[in-house]
């Protein structure tokens, strides 16, 4: 599969801050990509360093696999940070602006407009925008000549609950259309609903790149729980697979260790005579997870 | 040209500048007489002269001497490229331009191409002025009168093209409208004249603002018979051409070293 990003060990230093730490990243055709982090953790560095704003202190990255030329970027749309645009301008101005600098003949510059839901508000100047008008507009900006790539930072920033709604069905809509998608974002929930891959990076280093459902799928624990508690108690002890248990409200929530299966836990309770009357393989979520590699990155 | 062009088209704090200018070079037409008595008398001082008895306005005299006068109103057009190139960065649209596709280089080629519209405009208004003055006085000229000092209206070009592409290199160093306008008159009415002080005449006149301004030297004392240039100096202009060249790869020096 074509690698429509790849970045290699990408360093910036802010005088003695080291915002980025040799980072690597690979991204290929197709993915929904989450850079996930807590605050200051380097995303907007890394997404200002593939956009040709901030310049690395070290390292590489290659657009299409074609080098970081800046007509390459033409082919990318992307919204980072805040939504910039000229105040005295209105939205259709501006966005007629863009199309210009990415050389876009027809741009469908209403057509954009009406799907990021700003059309109505075309003709009034950016400086009377609201914060969520000004993120639609940014939105539509993104979508001109059709990108391949789409890059957003933090994307549901300043909108209402049926704008952040409206911006992640399109998001998915586009990346079902075949479209990367590059999302950086510190809300958990909207990467676990939107993206197929993440990576999770804390002050400039990864800690963690890979499918977001093998990533969930990893560490939920196995939820078991028995009418004879003692019987469970005393089988979970002399079970060699066993890791961690975490008891709460006579629900057992077993780790295993790496390399035993949920299959011979239940199998070796019935052979102990344990009444199971519930056993299930407990899905992670993203928070726990994200949470799990910030406390082991921390350890 | 053409992005530089849609981000200014609309811009009122633009159509105002450059309104202002155009006004203020007409009105100094219109008053050319008793405006250039007072340059003078400010300037250099000649007192015996009444320059309303002397051919200031015929050819070939009014291309030096409008040109001169127009030089002053250059700081009105070099407040369009400092705002325009500040308000780039306090909104983050340079930034943006250059995610967009736009490359570092094109980004300072659209605001020197700016810098070259302007200089463009102000000199077609002052030789528009220019001829305006020149056949409204009753006095038979021949064509070599007429176009034989052009060479002033080329400095006039040269000149307001140096200093704005100065106003543009301070206003990507300074990134703050005020700041930057500021640093421009500081420079230009204080700092300069106080260096100029302390060194040797001949270094003096290759300071940028002086090499500048001496493009159309003071052109009056010439009526009461003292040596005054009446032609452009060739050195001058090759080292105000070196200034603006040294300003444009200082400002893209800059501009490419700096993160957005």
């Amino acid at each position: 599969m074509q690698k429509i990003l790849s970045i290699s060990g990408i360093s910036k230093n802010y005088r003695s801050v080291k915002a980025l730490d040799k980072l690597s990243i690979n991204i290929h055709k197709g993915d929904v990509y989450g850079l996930l982090g807590p605050n200051g953790s380097g995303k907007t560095t890394t997404l200002g360093i593939i956009m040709g704003v901030t310049n690395p202190s070290s390292g590489t990255y290659s657009w299409f696999e074609s080098g970081t030329n800046f007509q390459l970027r033409k082919r990318i749309g992307a919204m980072l940070d805040k939504p910039n645009f000229y105040p005295h301008l209105n939205g259709f101005q501006n966005l007629k602006l863009v199309a210009d600098i990415k050389d876009i003949k027809s741009p469908n510059i209403h057509e954009k407009l009406e799907v990021a839901g700003i059309a109505k508000s075309a003709n009034r100047k950016f400086m009377t925008y609201s914060t969520g008008m000004k993120q639609r507009l940014a939105f539509a900006a993104t979508l001109l000549g059709d990108p391949e790539v789409l890059v957003l930072d933090e994307p549901t920033n300043g909108l209402d609950p049926e704008g952040i709604a409206d911006v992640r069905d399109l998001i998915q809509r586009i990346a079902g259309d075949g479209t990367t998608v590059i999302m950086a974002s510190h809300l958990l929930d909207e990467v676990q609903k939107v993206c197929s891959h993440v990576a999770v990076i804390k002050m400039g280093k990864k800690l963690y790149e890979g499918q977001v459902q093998s990533l969930l799928a990893e560490d939920g624990g196995i939820e078991v729980s028995s009418d004879n508690l003692g019987k469970l108690d005393k089988a979970l002890a002399i079970f060699d697979g066993v890791d961690q248990v975490k008891k709460q409200s006579g629900i057992y929530t077993i780790k295993l260790k790496s390399g035993f299966k949920s299959s011979e836990l239940s199998a070796f309770l019935i052979t102990n005579g344990v009444d199971i009357t519930h056993f299930a393989n407990k899905k992670g979520n993203l928070e726990q997870e994200f949470l799990n590699l910030l406390s082991q990155e921390r350890d | 040209m053409k992005i530089e062009y849609r981000k200014q088209i609309t811009s009122s704090g633009f159509w105002i500048l450059v309104v202002l200018h155009g006004v203020v070079i007409c009105l100094a037409a219109m008053n050319f007489n008793s405006l250039l008595q007072n340059v003078n008398v400010m300037m250099n001082n000649v007192p015996d002269i009444d320059l309303a008895l002397r051919p200031v306005l015929q050819f070939p005299d009014v291309w030096q001497n409008i040109t001169y006068i127009s030089g002053f109103f250059k700081i009105i057009l070099a407040l369009i490229l400092i705002t325009s190139v500040c308000n780039e960065f306090t909104y983050s649209t340079a930034r943006q331009n250059i995610i967009d596709g736009l490359s570092r280089r094109e980004w300072l080629y659209s605001k020197i191409g700016l810098a070259i519209a302007l200089s463009l405009f102000s000199t077609l208004l002052v030789l528009s002025v220019g001829f305006v003055l020149g056949f409204s006085q009753e006095v038979t000229v021949e064509p070599t009168a007429i176009f034989g000092r052009l060479d002033f209206v080329l400095a006039y070009f040269i000149e307001l093209l140096v200093y704005f592409i100065y106003a543009l290199f301070l206003a990507l160093a300074l990134k703050r409208t005020g700041l930057s306008i500021i640093l421009l008159l500081v420079y230009d009415f204080i700092l300069e004249p106080i260096f100029s002080w302390s060194i040797p005449e001949y270094v003096n006149e290759f300071l940028p603002m002086n090499t500048i301004d001496n493009l159309n030297q003071f052109p009056f004392t010439k009526y009461v018979g003292n040596e005054t240039p009446s032609v452009v100096s060739i050195e001058q202009l090759i080292w105000a051409v070196a200034y603006g060249t040294l300003f444009a790869v200082l400002s893209y020096f800059i501009f490419n070293k700096r993160d957005l």
